[in-house]
């Protein structure tokens, strides 16, 4: 059952702009694609572009200094398809928090400081489904129930400095299902929050999914989280996608050496002791240009010359599995084929 | 084909392309760089070189004496008759016969004096104030933060009043004279310094740098006057000169009440903003150009204040 | 909560306390001391003497501090030299009409000055923007005393459209009851009272509303630029809220909460700023009074109010302090 996918992402690009200075592009033609039911990870290090892809999605980005190109084709609950980036504000407006949703990265900063809980998960409630009172009251409790708050009663007074970090980000994750959207985008949303609350936090993102059959977009620089979690994942370098492939495929064949260096740097329980680990070499100011070559080669272990002839095109090697990389780990002898 | 040294140099080139230049060149420089570009900052800075031009070169660009009453004949006889601007006398003549274009030239450095040793003051004393304090709270333990208390609580008390009435009680106490209203101008300013000192050395003090220091047993004298003090000064600079505005505002303020020079000889702008405020009806040129002098001149220092308190401030860059 | 407000009224008293020490000492520092200072100019020797006895000047300096501070507590703070009545009295004579006054400055600084500096902020840039902080900047360094006059000389001489003096015009026959002429207009229906004490209110009060004009715009622009900045903000938009919603509860609700407490430091500029203004339209208020005084070496007038300004301002400082704990739910718990 192949129906159309919920959100189709193609060629978004995002440039900022600045004045007396080279323009900066941050999200460089990327694509790839959500269904109903599925987590898809994207996974980068910080400023490889995965933030400002989410904000572009959702309507976020500021609008003066910002050039926005692409398209995203998201298909609503009626059945009619709509390009997120070519609508009008008031219109997204509506979308945000009925049918796309966010959740963001410190739950601490992203909630009101002054504004009791429990009011700021009934105003979503009372702006898109028109419940007001008590019972926006009531539903807003059931909601934090349901992220796993105890006492959820009590807790509609609190405010947010009154709760503890894990239970911050339930709010928020309370606040971005009350009106059960068909798209939840994450960003990064356990990178502030002590291990063990993370994955309680995974796990509640994951039961949801699997509940209301929403498409997740769960945006990480962490493979550990992306493992345990996304169906699929897109691997972003520099504003453009690297590696693309479903999650055990990844895993068992990486291809490009980026994605094979962020896997090698991770510390493993059942490697060897004395076993050094092998970081990915400089850092990511040390990049070039996509226009003149792939913008990883100062750091790959695997350049050659070719590398620097411009950018590498997007192949594919099994059904699904994309890399952009002239001289991949281990291309499985007979599988290459021209890709997107 | 080409070597894999020269690819790499090719790289770095490509690299080096892209990468900004001017990474934290310093906070001063970069927040200096950032001025120069910064119109409100190059306005206020031209005014106030304009201002000290004048006061410096005084007597030079004056046409005539500012004291002599060179045109009292022709004022004298009829009281209500005012000599506004004319090719003689470019700003006109004042009530005694006096040409007011050399009056307001000469008048420019001292209202300079008034505003450098009244600011000057309120800046010496209450860094001194300040400084002391915050280093008190932040290095001398508990002995030090009770001093640092008692120091708050006296610094307190002096803010509990608005600033032209300790200055006017400070003057009460002094006597008439332009050293008085230098003096109580500048020290109603000591609290301000005092406070906006002191809470920035105390907000360096729980900073990683200072625990450092201390956990290598550097000398608390040192810690404070070598590190401490150079990077909470900052915000009092900011705030000397936005006080140079308002010291020279206040000062005609005081004149105004009666406190000021009671000599009229030598100009000063704010005692002749206050003389002539009782011939507003008939003569107001006799008024404004002191008040425009004053009211541009304060704007100068203002803008120079705000543009290096924005480029200072790291929540502001981008 | 009342636990921090009592602890927030203890840090006070100790305020209180050392300004009076303070003053304490002021008095006796006066030109030719006080038994000059504090007498009219034809006293004769013996009441000199006298004063000299009564204020116990060759008693220890804790027993004069205890005889002064026990004055004060009674509210005998000596004679006025100019009128002859106690300097209480004096004071209560002319408060309402600088605190009538001062409403009215504040009440047209936060009027105009909060809606300008939140449009300043959201179209951070545009020519709003550099109006609002230009002519705020303008504010502040503009003597107080000259606006006024300028302001009594186009708009009540020249153009007569306000009067030029006093608080009232000499043909409206009022009621007074609290001497708030306005609240007195209004409680015994006599609309024209009112409506002429509001005119005679308005020049100055627009003078004296300049500084904190200029203040409220700029702490409103740099505060709501600050908090459409923050991350809640955006939390807000992604739930897709209206702008109206995110405007009152999100931004603003942020954002007042310096510019509170920043109006009650203002209220000090305005005590200061009253003295300049009254005095140019005449209007019998404290402020005039204290003009007067300087003017005349009135030293126990200058004593009194100061000391009673200095109180008043401390206690509306602890006012703030506490209505904003009432505000910021952070701070409660502290």
């Amino acid at each position: 059952m192949t129906r159309s996918p919920l959100l189709d992402v193609d060629e978004l690009s995002v440039a900022f702009t600045r004045r007396r200075r080279r323009d900066v592009q941050a999200v460089d033609r990327i694509s790839f694609s959500l269904r109903e039911g599925r987590i898809t990870g994207l996974v980068g290090e910080s400023g490889c572009g995965k933030s400002v892809t989410s904000l572009a999605l959702m309507g976020l980005l500021p609008a003066r200094g910002v050039r926005v190109g692409g398209t995203a084709r998201f298909r609503l609950g009626g059945g009619d398809e709509v390009d997120l980036l070519a609508l009008p504000a008031a219109r997204l407006r509506d979308l945000r928090g009925s049918e796309i949703a966010m959740v963001f990265q410190d739950p601490l900063s992203s909630l009101n400081p002054v504004v009791p809980i429990g009011r700021q998960v009934a105003e979503v409630l009372t702006r898109h489904r028109g419940l007001k009172g008590a019972a926006a009251r009531g539903q807003a409790a059931e909601l934090l129930a349901r992220v796993g708050i105890p006492d959820p009663g009590r807790r509609l007074r609190e405010y947010p400095h009154e709760l503890s970090g894990g239970m911050r980000q339930r709010a928020l994750i309370a606040m971005a299902v009350a009106c059960r959207p068909r798209l939840l985008i994450a960003d990064e949303p356990t990178t502030a929050l002590d291990v063990t609350i993370q994955a309680q936090i995974l796990e509640l993102l994951a039961g949801l999914v699997a509940e209301e059959g929403t498409a997740l977009l769960m945006i990480t620089h962490d493979l550990g989280v992306v493992a345990g979690l996304c169906d699929e994942i897109n691997v972003l370098y520099s504003g453009r996608t690297v590696e693309g492939a479903a999650r055990h495929e990844l895993f068992a064949a990486p291809t490009h050496p980026y994605t094979a260096g962020l896997l090698g740097s991770i510390p493993r329980l059942d490697a060897p002791r004395d076993e050094p680990l092998t970081p990915i070499r400089g850092t990511v100011d040390d990049a070039i240009g996509w226009d003149d070559g792939c913008a990883f080669a100062p750091r790959c272990d695997r350049f050659a010359e070719d590398c620097l002839g411009g950018p590498p095109p997007m192949r594919e090697r099994r059904a699904g599995h994309r890399f952009r990389c002239l001289h991949p780990t281990e291309p499985a002898p007979g599988e290459e084929s021209e890709g997107r | 084909m080409p070597s894999r040294t020269q690819r790499i140099d090719r790289l770095a080139e490509l690299v080096a392309a892209r990468r900004e230049d001017g990474e934290g060149r310093g906070v001063w420089r970069e927040a200096f760089a950032r001025m120069r570009r910064d119109p409100m900052a190059i306005t206020g800075a031209a005014i106030v070189g304009v201002f000290l031009l004048v006061a410096v070169l005084g007597e030079l660009i004056a046409p005539y004496s500012p004291t002599a009453q060179t045109w009292g004949a022709e004022v004298f006889p009829n009281r209500n008759v005012f000599v506004g601007p004319r090719a003689e006398n470019w700003l006109g003549l004042d009530n005694l016969g006096r040409d007011q274009f050399s009056r307001m030239v000469i008048g420019a450095r001292q209202t300079l004096l008034v505003g450098v040793v009244a600011a000057g003051l309120g800046f010496t004393a209450g860094a001194l104030l300040g400084g002391v304090s915050g280093a008190a709270h932040t290095l001398g333990g508990r002995a030090g933060r009770r001093i640092d208390t008692v120091l708050m609580r006296f610094t307190d008390m002096m803010l509990a009043l608005p600033t032209l009435l300790l200055a006017v009680s400070i003057a009460a106490l002094l006597g008439q004279g332009l050293t008085t209203v230098m003096v109580a101008v500048g020290a109603a300013q000591i609290p301000i310094f005092a406070r906006l000192l002191r809470g920035a050395m105390i907000a360096q003090g729980s900073r990683d740098y200072v625990l450092a220091a201390r956990a290598l047993g550097a000398r608390r004298r040192r810690i404070a006057l070598a590190h401490i003090l150079p990077n909470s000064m900052g915000p009092v600079l900011v705030q000397l000169t936005l006080s140079l505005a308002t010291a020279i505002i206040d000062a005609a303020a005081l004149s105004y009440l009666g406190l000021g020079n009671p000599d009229p000889s030598v100009p000063e702008w704010g005692t002749m903003l206050a003389d002539a405020q009782r011939f507003l009806g008939g003569a107001p040129q006799l008024a404004v150009f002191p008040a425009l002098a004053i009211i541009v001149t304060a704007l100068g220092f203002t803008l120079m204040g705000e543009a290096m308190r924005e480029s200072l401030d790291p929540r502001l860059r981008n | 909560m009342l636990r921090f407000i009592t602890r927030r009224v203890l840090t006070a008293v100790p305020t209180l306390f050392g300004l009076s020490v303070l003053l304490f000492f002021w008095v006796r520092l006066l030109p030719g001391g006080p038994e000059y200072a504090l007498l009219p100019e034809d006293a004769s020797a013996e009441q000199r003497a006298a004063l000299r006895r009564a204020m116990g000047l060759d008693d220890p300096i804790l027993v004069q501090y205890g005889r002064f501070a026990l004055q004060l507590l009674q509210g005998d703070m000596g004679t006025s030299l100019q009128t002859g009545r106690p300097v209480l009295t004096e004071f209560w004579m002319k408060f309402p009409a600088t605190v009538e006054l001062a409403a009215m400055a504040m009440l047209i600084a936060v009027a105009v000055g909060i809606p300008l500096g939140y449009l300043a902020a959201r179209r951070r840039g545009g020519a709003l923007d550099a109006l609002a902080v230009g002519g705020s900047l303008l504010g502040i360094c503009t003597p107080v005393f000259f606006l006024a006059f300028v302001l009594k000389l186009v708009f009540a001489e020249q153009l007569g459209l306000f009067p030029s003096a006093f608080r009232q015009s000499p043909g409206i026959d009022a009621t007074r009851i609290t001497g708030f002429f306005v609240v007195d207009g209004i409680a015994t229906r006599e609309w024209d009272a009112a409506a002429d004490a509001l005119m005679h209110l308005f020049l100055p009060g627009l003078a004296l509303s300049s500084i904190p004009l200029a203040v409220i715009v700029r702490m409103t622009r740099a505060s709501v630029i600050e908090v459409l900045g923050e991350d809640y903000v955006r939390t807000a938009e992604a739930k897709g809220l209206r702008r109206g919603t995110i405007r009152t509860r999100h931004v603003l609700r942020n954002a007042m909460l310096p510019v509170v407490t920043a109006i009650g430091l203002l209220s000090g500029s305005l005590l200061a700023g009253a003295v300049l203004t009254e005095s140019v339209f005449a209007f019998g208020g404290i402020g005039e009074f204290i003009y007067a005084a300087t003017q005349t070496r009135d030293y126990p007038v200058l004593l009194g109010f100061i000391l009673i300004i200095a109180t008043v301002y401390v206690l509306i400082n602890l006012l703030v302090d506490i209505s904003y704990s009432l505000l910021d739910p952070r701070v409660r718990v502290s």
